[in-house]
């Protein structure tokens, strides 16, 4: 049972009435009118504020920038006058006022959305912070935050840095969500797992809502909530807000019966509303804590620990050629493929490994989670067996994820604990020590308890730990099976932890190894698996977990089971064509895919992959491209062909591969939306017609910086780069990347394209040719290699 | 706030965005774009933001706002006679942004189709404000002008933040403007209309005010883009 504590009100609303203009950054006005800041502070104080926000909210790097003053200098000037009003309260009697450094969004949207990285912002706010620290500020505070990923940058550069207490809100929707897409859950996962010491809402909605965003924050955190609500919602016409102090108060009642027990206003509130809270802080206890949900995130998703969860095992690129070479050449649209496909096919969380020999795998770990977090909200598991690229992973990371992995030995716990207790991460704990694998259950619970109880020392609970007891290949121990299978049962039963286990390593080496592989699941879950380590993309995999979770007792009505199943019947439902009725060229003009890789297979028979791809698949696409330059077809209709082209493009390469061939490639292409420009669907649909022309596209994404353009150009040698740019604004950056290909000496033909762009604009910044769409670039393409 | 939920979207609208000249719509094809509109229109939280403030002064090279200005011929010619203006910004939010990324890794012709739906439909949300504003005007005697946005003809593009800052639009409707004036989420507008107190032209900016005027696809087929 713990005491209210009353924050104060609006800021920007007072000062607005004081004279600052609208538009006007709030912090440079307070830096004029110190005195100004400093009586609102006082008044806020003498309603019954106890935690004043610094006028600091907009004080950052971004939103200063060109103008006369440093962040440093503004920040301080501001925390003054806070601290200013702090000792007149004392001195007339008033005691234990805190100043909070208050701490705005940067106003740049995060990556992948927007263009500011993590680390930018992370240094934006860490000049801040320092500035605020040694001004005086008692409290690091983040609010109004829209952005998981921008919030956890900041949080991670106050307790980098600072060993002040760091508080945050965000701004949530109505429905339960910031504009973002982060929800009251992921929020409170990912802040308690950083060590934040008090969370909660502001802004955004009136205080009606904040009683459920409290009643369901509480379900996720011990740590105090901060309720600062809007005074209803804006008039549009006037700007005033609906809620006068009493109306504001009585819902207040209700968020701290809710169980907020630091309570202030935002929007359009002012000392009087504070005034107005005095009676709940001094009527009113927070409630108890009831027990807590223990899990794990992304920004939108909260993935509970509560029954059987799914982790996906295709993002690793051991045994995986294609995989490795997509690590290696940067190429993150396949591994994106990889985590889609994975998450439509009913994975939970995505085990996420980038290990292979040779590669920078800190900095591997770091894209590909960043890339995987951009098209899919599962959560993730971080495997590795190198501590670097474990942290460089968890850094990167939104939201809170699992550790893979650490093992019993001293060595092992001692380099990995402390990075999961830092980032708040769960663990997979490996039931081996340096001393190889032990055989029996018992030395395998003897390993666990050591694990568990190394974890508890970092702050780790049990419950936060998930064992792995090892499957090993029943080829050659076939009693093992059973062993790992007891120790399983008893650290679910015995030592409060979950389990985790590979599965498809029982089958190494066994002919008909799904088989195998779905008894081993079937029971591996009966015994208490509840992180079945698996391909999801398996049949037989998804069918032996969704049927074990009715069994389980964990599907309620069997809903999920039958919703599992009718739409397996549904996507079997329409039987494709013949095949033999058509030829090559028409399944790839009627965008067929399935039809385009069964003639081509048919094919193969009696012809060489290579005259297939010159005398049928790129004729056909020839027709395509050339229907679509008359006007006959249009732009849908040359992706479907495209798409349907590249099924039988895939057919060719598996059948290269198959017999250890070198692999079709027209031509090495580098294609990039220039830096500052997040557009790409032009870029996009460009690359897809060239792969399946046969280039091969190294595509770099968009607002790619020149200076990365030019290093992977010279590095890989290649003689074509395609370059897109969307609007007015980012042509200079077109412009500079090609200065500086030129520049370096790097011999090149240049094509641009985007939605400004001309053949004089092209010329005019010296690109070599401008391509108005995609088979305009096949023709560029066709002639610089022939 | 004056509502706005995209219904169904208009179809001739997101062939025409999609380059269709009249050929041969295949069946497939048309069903996919009823597949990707109803996505489109599913994760849409589309929100408008927008204030009216006083003119002070309209000259030649620029309109003076309460609080903002606006450079450029074209501005001016396009507030000619009001007494007013309302700055506006609306978005259909990043779910919309978060489906087009991934449509982009799992199927272009998906990603592309959706590319034009909710560009269809956050026009279709810029219409409709438009509209319930225009009527509200109206029954106080007062007339709106189209929307004229940042880029339209001599207007810097680099307005969009000053717009966005002014509107508070990343508290109020988490839209935010990147270095390079863009906006995120992709899919938003910002625009300023004029209110008089005379009938005035309600036809959005018209090609005369575009930048893309002479290498237009739509302009070298004899079309506009706006009809």
């Amino acid at each position: 049972m713990s005491k209210i504590i009353l924050l104060d009100g609006a800021m920007g609303t007072l000062l607005q009435a004081a004279g600052m203009n609208a538009g006007e950054n709030p912090s440079l006005f307070g830096m004029a009118n110190p005195e100004i800041i400093t009586k609102i502070h006082l008044d806020y104080i003498k309603a019954g504020s106890r935690v004043i926000l610094t006028n600091t909210f907009s004080a950052n790097a971004d939103k200063l920038c060109g103008g006369d003053y440093s962040v440093s200098e503004v920040v301080a000037a501001n925390v003054k006058a806070a601290v200013a009003a702090k000792k007149t309260a004392e001195s007339e009697g008033i005691k234990g006022v805190r100043t909070a450094l208050d701490i705005g969004p940067i106003g740049k949207l995060a990556e992948p959305y927007g263009t500011m990285t993590s680390r930018e912002a992370y240094d934006i706010f860490l000049e801040i912070i320092k500035a605020g620290e040694s001004a005086g500020a008692d409290i690091i505070y983040f609010e109004t935050m829209s952005s998981l990923t921008e919030l956890r940058a900041g949080v991670l550069a106050a307790k980098d840095n600072s060993t002040l207490p760091v508080w945050a809100t965000m701004s949530f929707e109505a429905n339960g969500k910031t504009f973002l897409g982060t929800s009251v859950a992921s929020m409170a996962i990912t802040l308690d797992a950083l060590g934040v010491d008090a969370m909660g809402f502001n802004c955004s909605v009136g205080p009606k809502e904040f009683r459920a965003f409290t009643t369901e924050i509480k379900r996720f955190t011990s740590r105090p909530i901060i309720a600062k609500p809007n005074a209803g919602l804006p008039d549009p016409v006037t700007g005033e807000y609906g809620l006068g102090p009493d109306g504001f108060k009585e819902y207040m009642r209700e968020v701290v019966n809710a169980g907020a027990e630091l309570i202030g206003g935002c929007c359009g509130t002012s000392p009087e509303y504070i005034e107005a809270l005095v009676s709940i802080a001094a009527k009113e206890t927070a409630t108890e804590h009831s027990a807590l949900f223990n899990g794990i995130c992304s920004a939108g998703k909260p993935v509970l620990f509560d029954g059987v969860l799914v982790v996906g095992e295709r993002i690793n690129p051991t045994g995986k050629k294609r995989l490795r070479e997509a690590l290696f050449e940067g190429d993150m649209n396949y591994v994106m493929k990889l985590a889609i496909e994975q998450e439509e096919a009913g994975a939970d969380i995505l085990d996420i490994n980038v290990g292979c020999p040779g590669i920078d795998e800190p900095e591997t770990m770091r894209s590909v989670v960043k890339t995987v977090q951009s098209v899919t909200d599962l959560p993730l598991q971080i495997d590795s067996t190198n501590p670097a690229a474990i942290e460089a992973g968890l850094r990167a990371c939104t939201g809170r994820a699992i550790v893979n992995s650490v093992d019993a030995s001293d060595e092992k716990l001692a380099a990995v604990l402390p990075i999961a207790q830092k980032y708040g991460a769960a663990v997979v704990g490996l039931t081996m020590d340096g001393t190889g694998i032990p055989e029996s259950a018992d030395e395998r619970i003897a390993l666990a308890e050591k694990i568990i109880k190394k974890a508890a020392e970092y702050g780790i609970g049990a419950d936060s730990v998930l064992i792995d007891c090892l499957t090993l290949t029943a080829a050659t121990q076939p009693l093992q099976a059973k062993e790992t299978l007891e120790a399983v049962r008893r650290v679910r039963t015995g030592l409060g932890a979950h389990c985790t286990l590979g599965i498809s390593n029982i089958s190494f080496g066994l002919p008909g190894r799904e088989k195998i592989n779905r008894a081993f699941l079937a029971q591996s879950l009966a015994y208490g698996v509840d992180f079945p380590i698996v391909n999801p993309c398996s049949e037989a995999v998804m069918d032996t977990i969704v049927s074990s979770k009715v069994l389980l007792g964990q599907d309620a009505d069997c809903e999920s089971f039958i919703k599992y199943v009718s739409s397996e019947t549904a996507e079997t439902a329409p039987a494709q064509p013949a095949a033999e009725s058509m030829t090559i060229k028409e399944a790839v003009s009627k965008g067929l895919s399935g039809e385009v890789a069964a003639l081509v297979k048919q094919k193969l028979a009696d012809t060489e992959e290579l005259e297939i791809v010159n005398k049928f698949l790129i004729p056909a696409l020839d027709e395509v491209g050339k229907r679509y330059e008359e006007g006959r077809i249009f732009l849908p209709q040359l992706m479907t062909a495209a798409n349907a082209a590249c099924a039988g493009f895939d057919v060719i390469k598996d059948s290269i591969a198959g017999r250890g061939g070198k692999n079709v490639n027209r031509g090495d292409i580098i294609l990039a939306t220039v830096e500052g420009d997040i557009h790409d669907i032009g870029k996009n649909i460009v690359r897809v017609v060239l792969e399946n022309y046969g280039f091969h596209v190294i595509d770099l994404g968009k607002d790619v910086p020149p200076d990365e353009i030019v290093r992977q150009a010279k590095e890989k040698n290649v003689r074509l780069i395609g370059l897109s740019a969307l609007m007015t604004t980012t042509v200079p950056s077109m412009e500079k990347t090609i200065k500086m290909l030129r520049d370096e000496g790097h011999k090149c033909i240049v094509m641009v394209g985007g939605a400004v762009l001309t053949e004089d604009y092209a010329a005019k910044i010296g690109a070599d040719y401008y391509t108005k769409d995609a088979t305009a670039s096949v023709r560029v393409a066709e002639k610089i290699f022939g | 706030m004056i509502k706005t939920q995209p219904g169904e979207l208009n179809k001739t609208e997101v062939l025409r965005l999609l380059g269709y000249r009249g050929q041969e719509v295949p069946a497939e094809i048309n069903a996919r774009i009823d597949e990707c509109a109803r996505q489109i229109i599913s994760a849409a939280a589309p929100k408008v933001i927008y204030k009216q403030i006083k003119i002070t002064e309209i000259s030649e090279t620029g309109v003076c706002a309460e609080g903002v200005n606006f450079s450029g011929r074209d501005i001016s010619h396009h507030l000619d006679g009001c007494g007013q203006a309302v700055l506006m910004a609306a978005t259909l939010g990043s779910d919309v942004e978060k489906l087009l990324m991934r449509s982009g890794v799992s199927d272009m012709t998906n990603a592309l189709i959706m590319d034009a739906c909710a560009t269809e439909a956050i026009e279709e949300v810029c219409d409709a404000f438009e509209n319930a504003l225009r009527d509200e005007l109206r029954a106080q005697g007062l007339y709106l002008t189209g929307r004229f946005s940042p880029g339209y003809g001599d207007l810097p593009i680099e307005m969009q933040g000053e717009l966005c800052t002014f509107l508070d639009t990343p508290r109020k409707i988490g839209l935010t403007v990147s270095r390079s004036s863009m906006l995120n989420p992709g899919k938003s507008v910002t625009a300023i209309l004029g209110i008089s107190e005379k009938p005035v032209r309600i036809s959005a900016a018209g090609c005369d005010a575009c930048s893309k005027k002479a290498d237009c696809a739509f302009r070298r087929e004899g079309e506009k883009c706006n009809e």
